[in-house]
């Protein structure tokens, strides 16, 4: 008996992607930065201008864009494959919805394996950009993304901080030398300045409320990005 | 066929035989369930779903729709780490003489 194993994952996930205009990732090497608020607002500010979305988050183990949503009761839809809840006209999915808020003690295999299978079964349908909040650091789930799709662009989140900018400049190397457009965003500025965030103290006591976020000066700032990234501006 | 699949047999046989005949194929063929294996990084020991508590529904549907979600539900039984590997039971792998 001769023994073969098949892996048509990869093809099954372009299949599935045949439809997604633009991939679009925030990504930003550190920790507690706001990957995961400005992937929020940057989809919520799309949804609101009419534009066809989808926000994945693929922080496997510290999934939190269901809490800044308020959407930690949804789960998918079975239909020829997973249909993604609509929250806030936003396509929405995490494996949050799986995990049923456990722990998960991924190591590097099991991350790939994870994603693969949530990108198989998701249907997204059309979409003119798929908003993905991508974990901390140059980490297994970049480099399988970066192997799955074959076309992206980066938002690129910093602070202030110095160690959160070299960071950034060593990691965003990659990206340049395959020719990705990057578009470069500092959260928590402590000026107005182009491409920037306000630190905004009121954003934590807005969190699970769509209503109560789009007040915040940080709602506000995150909308500059929509408008870039609308107009191809990465 | 990995036990952790959870795929519908009878769903899987009429997909099969469909497939067969729409490329006028005929075959022996048969679908064997391949049991879980799980191995804790932290203590070692070699474990499978029947030496774990028993799975909800709802558990066992998040684990057929993405595998790695065993890690949610399931605990080393000696040492009740969530580190394991899962070293059988995902997947389909096919075998031809």
């Amino acid at each position: 008996m001769n023994n073969l194993r098949i892996d048509p994952r990869e093809a099954i996930i372009k299949d599935r992607m045949i439809a997604v205009k633009n991939i679009c990732l925030v990504s930003g090497f550190k920790g507690g930065i706001g990957k995961s608020l400005i992937s929020v607002a940057v989809a919520l500010g799309l949804a609101d201008k009419g534009i066809k979305v989808g926000l994945l988050d693929l922080d496997i183990t510290s999934s939190t864009d269901h809490i800044i949503l308020g959407a930690d009761k949804l789960y998918p839809k079975e239909d020829m494959g997973l249909l993604p809840p609509e929250f806030e006209k936003i396509k929405f999915m995490s494996f949050q919805f799986f995990s049923q808020s456990c722990p998960l003690g991924f190591r590097g295999n099991s991350i790939s394996n994870a994603i693969k299978e949530l990108l198989c079964v998701t249907v997204w349908g059309e979409l003119d950009f798929l908003i993905i909040d991508m974990p901390p650091g140059f980490s297994d789930t970049t480099m399988d993304v970066i192997k799955l799709f074959d076309k992206f662009s980066v938002i690129a989140v910093s602070t202030p901080s110095p160690l959160s900018k070299k960071i950034l400049e060593n990691s965003v190397k990659v990206y340049k030398d395959m020719k990705i457009g990057i578009l470069f965003v500092e959260n928590m500025a402590q000026k107005a300045k182009i491409n920037s965030i306000r630190f905004d103290p009121k954003i934590d006591k807005a969190l699970g409320d769509v209503k109560k976020i789009k007040r915040t000066q940080f709602y506000k700032d995150a909308l500059k990005i929509v408008s870039k990234i609308e107009g191809g501006g990465v | 066929m990995g036990e952790l699949q959870a795929i519908d047999m009878e769903v899987f046989k009429f997909a099969m035989e469909e497939i067969l005949k729409q490329n006028k194929k005929k075959i022996n063929y048969k679908i064997v369930v391949e049991e879980s294996e799980f191995k804790c990084n932290s203590c070692g020991k070699d474990f499978s779903m029947s030496e774990v508590k028993k799975k909800s529904e709802e558990e066992k549907e998040n684990i057929h729709f993405i595998p790695e979600m065993v890690k949610a539900f399931v605990k080393c039984p000696k040492c009740k780490s969530i580190d394991f590997e899962i070293i059988k039971g995902r997947g389909v792998s096919l075998g031809y003489e």
